[in-house]
């Protein structure tokens, strides 16, 4: 090593003096150099509570939407139960609407046929006529 | 830049910038943490370091920035607080097969008795043989006040040793 404006006396203990201390920061180095971590490996400290609240965000939004979350309350009936509950329910509406139809067809026979026993209304439109000429008879001004 | 080019470029410099932070703080942990926050500062400007070219003279100015903010902070923490946080000259650690191991101590002392920033010009130039144009770049100043802060801080440690050698004999 060069060293210009040295006392030349003093430059042997000088250079000795710099071999020392290289030495020893170079031994204090090689025992810490496993401690001082590599840049691209760290993760800076605010990493640790944002990925704990994106931990906790998915983690609420999975407790409240998921089918297989153990906390979120079970259905009552499963879609098979409801399915198969509304087929009968259509097949018993099916089997009444049948059933009035039946109903409303045996009505309309049942009056067709009455109508047909039935004397007819002359005898009856006769008394009626009776009745209002008494009325009228009765009638004083 | 690629992490694996990186990496290349950093590992070669890695004991010296330690060295350099050691010597400045004189404290095994303050220069581990100067180590550290240096090693990501470099990560996040790698861009910049692409460009720059010189990654040498770009880690040590700011290592170098590093430890001036570190011992100023020491110093108001030191006159508040009345305790220290440089260690007890760790002379033991000094190899005691280099010859004239007391004398070298004293070069120690006289060393971290310079100003700041005379220790610090020494440092770029005695230990990382940087030249007086880079220190200059480094450290804002002209090469020509490089140079006599170089000769005034080394006239001051062999002053120094001289008396104690006379006193010593």
């Amino acid at each position: 090593m060069e060293h210009e404006h040295i006392d030349p006396d003093f430059k042997e203990l000088y250079d000795q003096y710099i071999r020392a201390e290289k030495a020893e920061s170079l031994k204090i180095y090689e025992e810490i150099a496993s401690e001082i971590e590599l840049p691209h490996k760290r993760i800076n400290r605010w990493w640790y509570p944002a990925a704990a609240a994106i931990l906790i965000l998915f983690a609420t939004t999975w407790v409240i939407t998921s089918d297989h979350s153990p906390f979120r309350s079970k259905p009552k009936y499963t879609e098979a139960e409801v399915r198969q509950s509304l087929e009968q329910t259509i097949r018993a509406l099916s089997i009444c609407s049948k059933t009035v139809k039946e109903e409303f067809s045996r009505i309309e026979d049942l009056t067709a046929m009455s109508a047909a026993i039935k004397p007819s209304k002359k005898g009856a439109s006769r008394s009626n006529q009776k009745q209002e000429s008494n009325s009228t008879k009765n009638y004083i001004p | 830049m690629h992490q694996e080019v990186f990496l290349n470029l950093i590992e070669p410099l890695k004991p010296n910038l330690f060295g350099f932070a050691f010597r400045m703080l004189r404290n095994r942990e303050d220069a581990q943490d100067a180590m550290q926050e240096l090693m990501l500062k470099l990560w996040n400007n790698r861009k910049k370091l692409e460009t720059t070219g010189n990654i040498k003279t770009y880690a040590f100015t700011a290592l170098y920035r590093d430890c001036i903010d570190r011992l100023r902070k020491r110093n108001r923490f030191r006159l508040v607080t009345g305790t220290d946080f440089i260690e007890v000259l760790d002379n033991t650690r000094i190899d005691r097969d280099f010859e004239n191991i007391d004398l070298i101590r004293q070069i120690r002392m006289a060393m971290d008795n310079l100003p700041p920033k005379q220790k610090i010009i020494l440092e770029l130039r005695d230990f990382q043989d940087f030249d007086y144009d880079e220190i200059s770049t480094m450290l804002n100043m002209t090469v020509n006040a490089v140079r006599v802060n170089v000769a005034r801080s080394r006239a001051t440690i062999s002053e120094k040793m001289k008396k104690e050698i006379s006193y010593g004999t």
